[in-house]
């Protein structure tokens, strides 16, 4: 064991720091469990798979930025850097299985998947896109659609200013955010699930479990809330001018914080036992039943 | 009818009323609708703090914070053992200081870089904010932070491209429609507790677009 693990240290630091101008680039480093990848670009595209080998392999395609690589014993990091104004590089990297990725781009596409780990992805006016992580995820742009499907035991931080937010298949604790891109969030399975557009509309699809935190709030957009099998949950529900529409019965109970005041309704269903915040200060409320969307939603 | 409960309701609330006090508050609030409301708004005011996690902010954070907001003092109160004691007019700004502590809107506030002006930035919506709203001191708080990230933008214009310049500030455009319809209504309905935390959930969202949009400039 102490062979091998001399072996891989050696294939890492084999690799020192160097700055590459060719148009294409393709090096492979050997890593060790755990080892994470970091990248930082500007344009073009990023494109990250997981292979079966404990290597980090980086190939780019450049029309003149530089790149550098370092390799260290805590993982590799690549960073684009444009010369002359040319700054498009389009990367495929290979990593193992759960390798922490960190990625930052300004106007590159980044698509990540069955990578595995945990992974904070964000870029400023491209699209973000990650399927299979494990972990604490975080997925971000401004100005880009963003999406992130089959994410499991963690906490999951999912946001665009302007672009549409999509979330599938999550098991965990979940935030999401949008200005005016719509946030649908389908199958997400999680005690702890927060949501807020301004403009955009929101749409949550998974089980509302009993213990469960559920905040879902728009300004002007509609919020659908649509959940499989019972539910027991306090329901708060505030709009300003907009309505609410039940497929649950609705039975405003005596006490504090029960009874109808202005645009503020709390009731129960159920055993009440999840809290569920529904608020939308001109959209409409719709709390269905069922996963499935209707022909009217 | 008498003079409204004013602050003897969190007094009420709190069960510190007794024999005389006590009965005459129960009278006035069975005749009284506006004090029944009011002390609703108390409860769920009180009851969405309870729900806020005891956890304090980083240390190094605290100072920033407390520079920030209007009277608060460094060191950290468990919320869960927090007294609440709240007059009428009191309510609107206990309802915007307990969204933005539990947002992380006052986290933000540690981030803005004093750096000139961005002439170009969207005018803020806040100093629209009627003089006698009680929250005032609330926005004013906002207001500052507001305008530092957006100095923070601004320094780092250069790294973004026009197309998402443009959907920045169309967001923010959106943003501040959103913060002055909310005003509009609570104009209105100057006691609603949902508009006051409407409103401040909207200059949440403003704080941190600005503050995310910089980061990750800067990040890039």
């Amino acid at each position: 064991m102490k062979r091998f693990a001399a072996a891989v240290a050696i294939a890492v630091f084999a690799f020192p720091p160097r700055a590459l101008s060719a148009q294409s680039l393709d090096s492979t480093f050997a890593v060790r469990s755990g080892a994470s990848l970091e990248l930082q670009s500007v344009s073009g595209s990023v494109r990250i798979r997981a292979w079966s080998r404990s290597q980090i392999r980086v190939q780019a395609e450049t029309d003149g930025a530089r790149v550098d690589l370092d390799a260290s014993s805590s993982g590799v990091s690549v960073r684009a850097i444009p010369r002359r104004g040319e700054g498009d590089v389009d990367f495929t990297i290979s990593v193992p299985v759960g390798t922490p990725l960190e990625v930052h781009a300004i106007s590159a596409d980044v698509d990540v998947g069955q990578v595995c780990g945990p992974a904070r992805l964000g870029s400023i006016s491209g699209g973000v896109t990650l399927v299979c992580a494990a972990g604490d995820v975080e997925v971000e742009s401004v100005s880009g659609d963003v999406s992130a499907t089959d994410i499991r035991d963690g906490h999951t931080e999912i946001s665009s200013v302007s672009g549409d937010v999509q979330v599938r298949q999550v098991r965990g604790s979940l935030s999401a955010h949008s200005v005016s891109g719509d946030v649908t969030l389908d199958r997400v399975d999680g005690e702890d699930v927060g949501v807020e557009t301004v403009s955009g509309e929101i749409g949550f699809s998974g089980p509302v479990h009993d213990n469960g935190r559920y905040r879902f709030h728009s300004h002007s957009g509609d919020v659908t809330v649509r959940t499989d099998g019972d539910l027991n949950a306090t329901v708060s529900v505030s709009t300003f001018s907009g309505d609410l529409e039940s497929d649950w019965p609705i039975t405003l109970s005596p006490g504090p914080g029960r009874r109808m005041h202005g645009q503020d309704w709390e009731f129960t269903v159920g055993n009440g036992g999840a809290r569920l915040n529904l608020e939308s200060f001109s959209g409409t409320i719709y709390l269905r039943r069922g996963s499935s969307p209707r022909r009217e939603d | 009818m008498n003079e409204h409960l004013s602050e003897r309701l969190s007094s009420y609330l709190d069960g510190e009323l007794v024999g005389e006090e006590f009965a005459a508050a129960e009278a006035h609030l069975d005749a009284c609708a506006e004090c029944r409301a009011a002390l609703e708004d108390l409860r769920h005011l009180m009851s969405r703090a309870r729900t806020l996690d005891d956890r304090p902010p980083e240390r190094d954070l605290w100072s920033g914070i407390a520079e920030r907001l209007p009277g608060a003092t460094p060191g950290v109160v468990p919320l869960r053992r927090r007294r609440f004691a709240f007059s009428l007019p009191q309510l609107a700004a206990a309802g915007i200081a307990v969204v933005a502590l539990s947002s992380g809107a006052a986290v933000l506030l540690t981030h803005g870089a004093r750096t000139p002006a961005f002439p170009e930035s969207p005018s803020s919506a806040m100093m629209a904010v009627p003089a006698g709203l009680a929250s005032a001191k609330g926005i004013q708080s906002y207001d500052v932070a507001i305008r530092d990230l957006e100095a923070a933008m601004a320094a780092r214009r250069s790294t973004l491209d026009t197309a998402t310049i443009r959907a920045v500030e169309q967001s923010l455009a959106i943003i501040d429609r959103a913060i002055r319809q909310a005003e509009a209504a609570l104009a209105q309905n100057p006691n609603n507790m949902y508009l006051n935390n409407h409103l401040a959930h909207a200059l949440d969202r403003k704080l941190e677009v600005l503050r995310r949009v910089t980061s990750m400039a800067a990040a890039s």
